[in-house]
């Protein structure tokens, strides 16, 4: 039986399922533009170019490229460009977001229609554990990790990682919340 | 059949107490608090008043049985919160 490669898939126009084997949990692939209808996040927010990898509800990998021309680099710092970590943080949250909203919109029967699948998204909860291991800097591409764990109510454990080629740049925990019960 | 002496009892008293240590212990030490484990008691609430702990706490709480006890608590299981007691009983009832 064949698994999708780990490789990225290439940018797709729309959400495709790539893995075909029945025993193992369908993989799919979302572009730029799939993910803004996934997530409310814009401009200059929205830190996650693409995923892929996406096994709906369960885990998934992601892009975000880095450009020198990121808002945040202005100010940190004006004469040495380090992403804040914070923002990697963020990133990986928005992976954490396309994971479980996948869920939503790739259930067998989808919500009724109208239903905004980007109102789900909720808020970060805690970042239980986090170590930076390397800076990011203008013209990095970071990989992203989330695997999701265990849940109870509407928080939900991550473990997330993201790296720099094979450098590993940042891991951890977060806790999220699904859904904006405040 | 067999009459527990009063050493097994003792023995069992004392494995008890200290796994309830043990549970306390890690509970201070993953969520950070500013006590010492000793000063917890075995019937103390974990939330509201007591250890002060909240929803994320939980979380952490669940995740951290998973890891130590492989044993799952859901939804359902809020008994398993009333106190260091009552989280340990639900611990030992599920164990392998």
């Amino acid at each position: 039986m064949t698994v999708t490669p780990e490789a990225p898939v290439k940018a797709a126009g729309s959400a495709k399922a790539a893995g075909s084997a029945k025993s193992a949990k369908k993989k799919y692939a979302y572009s730029s533009d799939d993910i803004k209808r996934m997530l409310p996040h814009r401009w200059p927010m929205l830190m996650i170019d693409r995923a892929y990898d996406v096994v709906p509800g369960v885990s998934g990998r992601g892009v975000k490229s880095v450009s020198v021309n990121e808002p945040f680099f202005a100010g940190h710092y004006p004469d040495h460009s380090i992403m804040p970590g914070v923002m990697i943080v963020e990133a990986m949250a928005q992976l954490v977001a396309v994971v479980y909203v996948a869920e939503i919109i790739e259930a067998p029967e989808p919500p009724a229609e109208g239903g905004d699948p980007s109102e789900s998204v909720g808020y970060l909860g805690s970042i239980s554990s986090m170590k930076f291991s390397r800076l990011v800097v203008p013209g990095d591409q970071l990989t992203l990790e989330a695997r999701l764990g265990q849940r109870l109510g509407g928080l939900r454990q991550v473990s997330v990682r993201a790296s720099v080629g094979t450098e590993l740049a940042a891991a951890g925990s977060l806790i999220v919340t699904t859904g904006r019960k405040s | 059949m067999s009459v527990a002496t009063f050493e097994d009892i003792r023995s069992q008293a004392e494995a008890r107490l200290e796994k309830n240590m043990k549970v306390k212990s890690m509970i201070i030490d993953r969520l950070g608090l500013d006590v010492e484990p000793a000063v917890v008691s075995d019937n103390q609430p974990l939330f509201g008043r007591g250890l002060e702990m909240d929803s994320l706490d939980t979380l952490e709480i669940v995740v951290m049985v998973n890891n130590e006890y492989d044993v799952l608590i859901s939804d359902d299981d809020f008994e398993a919160f009333g106190s260091i007691n009552a989280l340990v009983d639900f611990v030992e009832a599920r164990e392998v």
